[in-house]
């Protein structure tokens, strides 16, 4: 199902819980890195590997925001909107990018590069407002360094 | 029962010590309003809406009742400004996602949201969310239709799933105001019994078949017993304009039926009561003109086969005539035709219709009745030993209590079966043996040198026999479930376990108690990684006190250490045997030797309720057996294949069209009660057997009134003595005592010798199954009640592979 260094990351991360079940948050980021998304095969053959129900993986996977069930862009741009990045404008930096990229929130772009999303707080009130690409933060983003930035990856 | 002291709102009320204060109000009067909060289900805390002030610095939030045990002294409020400025907050947040569709939802008027928001919420919304949860309707399996848009997300479906049947089918996806109900793939595989549907308290889960039939307040509700497994549930049977359109285990506004099963029922008490209105009904009495079966007037056909059955008699004598009755009709009727055959007819060929997987009555009774259990014993006993069967398919409220024993109890499950059983996952030991071979067991228990013997017999190791014989040994109270699979001596010599497996030491068993609580405790906290995961999913319930299936519940003990449930596979078969429609009682003929006698001992057969020739292996060959006969009268619901080979057919009623009582698997009498009038011109199985008589000259005293048929059983079965209808009504499900066993009567050497004689018979080269679950619930639903399922115009469309053949449901708009 995953490739071998996976498989035995998967098995690393069983040994860490007292039950297997525990190890369905660092699986489901395999999964993800692995395939992009969380497939439906991903679904059932974590539940069977981890003495799980499909239903209850489906759970767990539909609540945690960081987990896709649909294919995403190469590049997940995710603007924070919580209270102090929405008091700092972060509405106007959603709405840059979606006009340069010509895609609406939860939308990607039709090359499969780029996913906007909007999260809840990501931690940096202090250097709000902040947009997150894939790991990496971006703090204090203005218009102008989102163009920067998309320019790079693009 | 212990009662603590707590003061709500400045009055005094006793509670019982450990319950919740949401039940502990309720007992006093005091309704706080809840939606996440269920009887017998876990605590979940979401909807706070129970929210009270306890009076204590400690505290100084509101708390919610839901979660809270009464301790004595407690002073509570739950009627300040401040708590209800928060209730109606709470409604408010709930309905700014509900897009109040009452007037064309089919819960409105036993909707719960409805009703908290007209005791406890505002007249207005001042907020509507900007996205609303915009998950469309849909229908998420043959019986369950899902509107997430009105949940509240109160999760009781999802608990009910998970708690009561363990299933798993429904859960919630996303999270906030994005929450709906659903599964993996948007389709719910599952046993279908739809107790989600019935614990949900707004339209976001509706019966398929009952969506758009009816109004709430259009129905009337009628509280009657479930005439499909031997359990005997109760339920509210609803009728609007003389049609039977559901039948639920509690209804919106939290009325029950009262019976034995908390709020629970199976797909077949739910989902089959269709069959009531087929078109396959029988709805006026037909003779045979040659070829044809012709509509004929009750006079003529009663007459008739007054005539016909004297004439039989006065040839042939009567032990040449049968009697058949279907092990699923009620006491009055099989009653009457026990009394028809020994005082009208004089024969003593009478017997209720079973196979061999029907429950060996007669070795059970053999020697008077061993202490029976119900369903509150297995729920307080301290081990289950399930032998044979899989009740989670055949008696699912037997299932249920298990299963909540386990969990919510920690008692101790010990399996011993042929076949796979989702209950195994709640077993300490489950143990696959031969089929056939589960007799070996008891020799096992009886005599611990037999247990290599044993073991090698059921294809199995000697150890885990000698695990099961440990525990059995060393706990206080054991409630014995078994199936068909356990026949002839080895249930003659069931009630010797009681002496030999006797507990050597109380103290010893508290403390072996004790230990496994303790255990699981420590299995649940373990941190190993190679450690199962605890069969008991409350394994602090020895620290905390765990509140009863219902409210002020006592544990039911039975005297004897060992208590013995019998699943019988109708839900009257206790009852016939009861009633004397036992051949073997009065040394007659058995159902099947009358059946293959056709034509040759026997030269008529009155066939009451049964389809013999549908349930036979061959039914040409029973065909045959039948066009033998000089004389067939069947009196059935349905025009089934027996009825087509029949001399003169009489249409009978259902069980939901005649009153009469029922004895369960636990041999409590419940009462069944009329619910529609009679379809057609059928009429009640006793009373047409009354009538018969009545022609034959032997009146029976009835006048037309089945109260006067159960006066007829309270004057003559033994441990009927004393009931009544009236009194069933009032007091519920009560039980009849049969005269106990007397174990010095019991020949242990002559038992234990047949009991080893039949061990040897069994085949040894049969193959273990060591397999997975793999029957769909549906299917084998089918093969259990061929008749009913058949007749049933919903579970035969039960889809078997996927979304495809989905069962069509009448929409509206069409």
């Amino acid at each position: 199902m995953f490739s071998p260094e996976n498989e035995k990351k998967i098995d690393e991360y069983i040994s860490h819980y007292p039950v297997k079940r525990s190890a369905i948050l660092p699986a489901l980021h395999i999964a993800q890195i692995e395939h992009g998304y969380v497939t439906d095969e991903d679904v059932q053959y974590l539940a069977r590997r981890l003495d799980m129900r499909v239903n209850e993986v489906e759970e767990v996977v539909t609540f945690y925001s960081m987990y896709s069930r649909k294919p995403m862009g190469e590049y997940k741009l995710q603007v924070c909107r919580t209270i102090s990045c929405h008091i700092a404008g972060c509405d106007k930096i959603t709405e840059h990018i979606s006009d340069k990229l010509g895609i609406k929130v939860n939308e990607t772009t039709p090359d499969g590069k780029f996913t906007l999303q909007e999260v809840e707080c990501l931690g940096y009130c202090d250097l709000a407002p902040v947009l997150q690409v894939n790991f990496d933060y971006h703090e204090q983003i203005t218009p102008e360094r989102t163009d920067e930035i998309i320019e790079k990856l693009k | 029962m212990e009662l603590v002291k707590i003061t709500i709102n400045g009055q005094e009320f006793e509670a019982p010590k450990g319950e919740l204060l949401i039940e502990a109000a309720e007992m006093a009067g005091i309704y706080l309003p809840r939606f996440c909060h269920y009887r017998g289900l876990t605590a979940q805390a979401s909807c706070r809406l129970c929210v009270v002030r306890v009076d204590n610095p400690k505290i100084p939030k509101l708390q919610t009742a839901c979660t809270m045990p009464v301790s004595d002294g407690m002073i509570v409020t739950t009627d300040s400004e401040e708590i209800e400025t928060v209730r109606a907050s709470m409604i408010e947040f709930l309905l700014s996602n509900h897009p109040v569709d009452c007037p064309v939802c089919d819960r409105a008027g036993e909707c719960e949201l409805q009703d908290q928001t007209y005791g406890f919420g505002e007249d207005a919304i001042r907020s509507q969310y900007k996205d609303k949860e915009t998950q469309l309707e849909r229908q998420i399996s043959p019986f369950i239709y899902n509107d997430p848009q009105r949940c509240v997300v109160c999760k009781r479906c999802t608990r009910v799933c998970e708690e009561w049947m363990d299933e798993f089918a429904i859960t919630t996806i996303n999270r906030g105001s994005h929450t709906y109900i659903g599964s993996y793939n948007g389709w719910v595989e599952c046993s279908d019994c739809g107790n989600c549907v019935d614990v949900c308290p707004t339209g976001t889960l509706l019966h398929v078949p009952y969506k758009y039939v009816a109004r709430p307040w259009d129905l009337k509700q009628t509280p009657t017993i479930c005439n499909f497994c031997s359990d005997g549930c109760s339920m509210l049977a609803g009728s609007r304009s003389e049609k039977l359109v559901r039948s639920v285990a509690r209804d919106g506004r939290g009325r029950t039926a009262g019976g034995i099963n908390p709020d629970f029922l199976c797909a077949l008490g739910r989902y089959t009561i269709d069959a009531v209105h087929h078109e396959d009904r029988i709805d006026r009495p037909m003779i045979r003109r040659g070829e044809h079966l012709v509509p004929t007037t009750w006079d003529d056909a009663l007459s008739y086969i007054a005539k016909r059955l004297g004439e039989v008699k006065a040839q042939h004598g009567g032990n040449s005539i049968g009697v058949i009755s279907a092990a699923r009709l009620l006491n009055e009727d099989q009653f009457t035709l026990k009394k028809f055959a020994a005082e009208v007819l004089e024969t003593k060929n009478a017997d209720f219709y079973h196979d061999e997987d029907e429950i060996d009555l007669a070795s059970f009774f053999k020697n008077g009745s061993p202490t029976i259990a119900t369903q509150k014993h297995i729920q307080s006993a301290d081990t289950i030993l399930l032998i044979g069967s899989d009740p989670n398919e055949e008696n699912p409220l037997t299932a249920f209590s298990v299963r909540w024993a386990v969990r919510r109890k920690s008692a101790r499950l010990l399996m011993v079966n042929s076949v796979a059983s989702r209950l195994e996952r709640q077993a300490e030991i489950a143990v696959r043996v031969r089929p056939g071979s589960e007799n070996a067991l008891i020799a096992a228990l009886l005599d611990e040198n037999l247990t290599n013997e044993a073991a090698d017999v059921m294809g199995t190791l000697a150890e885990n026999l000698k695990a099961v014989r440990q525990i059995v040994l060393e706990s206080e109270k054991v409630v014995v479930v078994f199936g068909d699979e356990l026949r002839g001596a080895a249930l003659e010599a069931l009630p010797l376990l009681e002496s030999v497996l006797a507990t050597p030491d109380p103290e010893a068993a508290a403390a072996a108690r004790k230990a496994y609580l303790d255990a699981q405790q420590r299995l649940a906290q373990s941190t190993q990684s190679t450690a199962k995961p605890a069969i008991n999913e409350n394994p602090y319930s020895n620290i905390t006190p765990q509140p009863t299936l219902e409210v002020g519940d006592e544990p039911v003990r039975s005297a004897t250490k060992f208590s013995y449930l019998p699943l019988m596979r109708y839900s009257n078969s206790l009852g016939a045997f009861q009633m004397g429609m036992d051949a073997l009682q009065t040394d007659g003929m058995i159902a099947q030797a009358m059946l293959v006698g056709g034509g040759q001992a026997i030269k008529a057969l009155y066939i009451a309720g049964e389809d013999v020739v549908g349930k036979a292996e061959e039914p040409k060959g029973m065909k045959h057996l039948l066009s033998r006969l000089d004389f067939l009268v069947v009196q059935d619901m349905f025009m089934t294949q027996t009825a087509r080979q029949a001399h003169v057919i009489l249409p009978t009623t259902s069980f939901a069209e005649s009153q009469g009582t029922q004895t369960n698997n636990g041999s409590q009498v419940q009462l069944v009660r009329r619910a529609i009038p009679p379809v057609g011109q059928a009429r009640p199985d006793w009373m047409i057997t009354a009538s018969i008589a009545k022609m034959m000259g032997k009146d029976f005293g009835y006048q037309g009134a089945v109260k006067n048929a159960f006066k007829a059983i309270a004057e003559t079965v033994p441990g009927y003595g004393g009931l009544t209808h009236n009194r069933l009504a009032n007091e519920g499900a009560i039980l009849v005592e049969m005269p106990s066993v007397d174990v010095s009567q019991l020949n242990r050497k002559d038992v234990m010798d047949r009991l080893n004689a039949e061990i040897a018979r069994v085949n040894r080269h049969a193959i273990v199954n060591l397999g997975e679950l793999r029957d769909k619930a549906g299917s084998r639903l089918h093969k259990r009640y061929p008749l009913i399922t058949r007749y049933s115009n919903i579970l035969p469309l039960h889809p078997t592979n996927g979304k495809e053949e989905l069962a069509k449901v009448v929409m509206f708009p069409a």
